[in-house]
């Protein structure tokens, strides 16, 4: 058995429910419902999590190693306990192994998803909802979340949690094996709420990619600014970050163009205080009484 | 010691300079090897146009999915990765309170965690006046790698990585406790990995303590992951294969999950399975064995 490649995948006859699930989501994302994809998927979703293929691949896996093949197969998590079942670009499936811990901070969601209780024992989930009216993309601090059902999930049952209002407090008295199906739709922003008063307190991104178009553009900002080198590129590349479907990546842009060539800069500072996003807007208003009405421009 | 150097280099390199440069000359444990490749590193550094044309060629088609993170920070920008180098460019800021905590922007950064890597890192200042670093050593060889070990680290210095200046972090021995910067910095780095399966633990410390506060990564978490489903599976037919893991010649801490493992799959094997143990050439398995038996464990198993 190669253990450098999930070798499960390609043994759709062995492992008929996965590959089912499989199938199912494919078809799903080819016909552009990734959206769709965890409420199309729930009864793929749920032979497989009621079946016994996933622990016969474990159970596979661990005879190869003892057995003195490689150590770490390439589709297991090298920094958690968790197993990437399939990863493409567009869905995840994951098991992971959950075990009780304290966080004081309870979070909305980055996707939305399918979890199901693979092992037992029987856990809660608390679902807790945004308040109705709040835009997801607008994080403001001091908004309460709101008491929602309550969810039991014994071995083989599963739930679908929402990204756009869904905050769960799953409560673990025992370490469980949890089923995780995704789409790589993600939410703006991941809220993030006090777990004793329930109050929202900070935001965080929802991945990485974003994230790292952000640091790119402080980069460029920061480099740019204090060195002597061609700035055309990095012109036209904060440019186009103007136009980025995360808030703080198009903030990050214009902060970075205004740095380095405020003249340039001007036309897409005054854009941007009609931002769809308030905060982007109102900074770009500051920014404009600052630095362009000082400057005698009529606006 | 970590080594710091001022390279007084005046040219510049490229990644792939640099890289055809480590493969020929650069070995992991090689110290001088890797103190030898500073002056490429510091050419490398000297292009001030090369995170200007790497961001501008990349940066709307960076992507989670298509892109080797390695596990860094989002704060990261990857120039190479190949398993054995990797080059990449790390940005430091001072952190901010969020919801009333340091924390966040800390953990981000890793500030305040004491810890040792299990690569060799040689670092250069590319922007700015750079974090601050108190670093300590300590013996790799002297180390079990269990939770609370106390160990002895010996401090070395407090030192900071302002552009132009050079430092190599030596993998394992070298533990460092990042401290924030004053401004906006830049770094890059070259990581030189071992292969895989030579890979050592990396673990935090609590340096006030002398202890190892926790374990980082593993070469065995595949493995020790496998254990932990088939535990929680209660996969009895996997038993078989988690005895021969626990008396095998792997790694003391997956062969002790083993047992631990083997002994919830068949708790009635569990006093034999850890009488067993105490005889083992290990001493780590003979340690934790001890503790099995001399517990109330024992008497209820």
């Amino acid at each position: 058995m190669d253990l450098g490649k999930p070798y499960y995948l390609s043994e759709s006859e062995k492992f008929p429910l996965l590959a089912a699930l499989i199938t199912r989501a494919e078809s799903c994302i080819l016909a552009g419902s990734l959206d769709r994809l965890t409420s199309e998927c729930r009864d793929e979703f749920d032979m497989l999590l009621n079946s016994n293929e996933l622990q016969a691949i474990v159970t596979e896996s661990l005879r190869s190693v003892a057995g003195g093949g490689a150590s770490h197969p390439a589709w297991l998590s090298k920094t958690a306990e968790e197993w990437v079942i399939v990863d493409t670009k567009d869905y995840s499936l994951r098991l992971a192994a959950h075990k009780p811990r304290q966080n004081p901070l309870l979070h909305s969601l980055n996707f939305n998803c399918l979890v199901g209780n693979l092992s037992g024992p029987v856990y809660r989930i608390d679902v807790y909802k945004l308040p109705s009216g709040i835009a997801v993309d607008e994080f403001k601090a001091g908004i309460k979340a709101q008491p929602g059902p309550g969810i039991t999930l014994s071995k083989g049952q599963f739930c679908e949690l929402n990204a756009s209002s869904d905050i769960p407090r799953i409560t673990l008295s025992m370490p469980v094996l949890t089923l995780t199906l995704y789409p790589k739709a993600y939410a703006p922003i991941v809220w993030c709420f006090d777990k004793d008063t329930m109050m929202s307190v900070m935001a965080t991104a929802s991945h990485d990619s974003p994230v790292r178009r952000q640091a790119g553009a402080a980069m460029l900002q920061h480099i740019l600014r204090s060195e002597d080198v061609p700035v055309q590129a990095s012109l036209q590349t904060l440019s186009e970050l103007t136009r980025d479907d995360s808030h703080f990546v198009r903030w990050a842009a214009i902060q970075g163009l205004c740095a380095i060539d405020l003249e340039f800069a001007e036309p897409y500072l005054i854009h941007a205080r009609m931002d769809r996003h308030p905060a982007v807007a109102e900074a770009a208003g500051r920014a404009i009484d600052l630095h362009l009405k000082q400057e005698g421009k009529g606006f | 010691m970590a080594t710091s150097l001022y390279p007084a280099v005046q040219g510049t390199a490229t990644v792939g300079e640099l890289i055809a440069y480590s493969r020929q000359h650069v070995r992991y444990g090689d110290y001088d090897s890797i103190l030898d490749a500073s002056d490429i590193l510091s050419a490398l550094a000297n292009d001030r146009e090369l995170l200007v044309n790497a961001i501008n060629s990349t940066l709307a088609e960076i992507d989670d999915y298509a892109g080797d993170n390695m596990g860094v920070s989002s704060q990261s920008i990857i120039l190479h990765s190949d398993p054995m180098f990797k080059v990449r460019a790390n940005v430091w800021r001072k952190p901010v309170a969020r919801a009333g905590s340091m924390l966040h922007d800390s953990n981000l950064y890793s500030y305040h965690y004491a810890h040792n890597h299990n690569f060799e890192l040689l670092t250069v200042g590319y922007l700015g006046s750079g974090y601050w670093t108190e670093i300590h050593e300590c013996r790799p060889d002297k180390i079990q790698g269990y939770i609370g070990e106390k160990v002895e680290l010996r401090y070395l210095e407090k030192t900071s990585l302002p552009r132009g200046k050079v430092i190599h972090f030596r993998a394992c021995e070298d533990v460092h406790t990042q401290l924030p910067c004053n401004e906006f910095s830049i770094s890059l780095n070259l990581l030189v990995v071992p292969p895989y399966e030579k890979l050592s633990d990396q673990y935090s410390f609590d340096v006030a303590e002398s202890r190892i506060s926790g374990v980082i990564t593993s070469p065995d978490i595949g493995c020790m992951s496998l254990l932990s489903f088939v535990a929680l599976l209660q996969a009895k037919e996997a038993y078989d294969s988690v005895e021969r893991i626990a008396f095998s010649s792997a790694h003391w801490r997956l062969r002790n999950a083993a047992l631990e493992v083997a002994g919830i799959l068949a708790p009635g094997e569990k006093g034999a399975l850890w009488k067993r143990a105490e005889l083992d050439k290990d001493p780590a398995i003979r340690r934790a064995a001890r503790a099995w038996l001399d517990s109330g464990d024992c008497a209820a198993g």
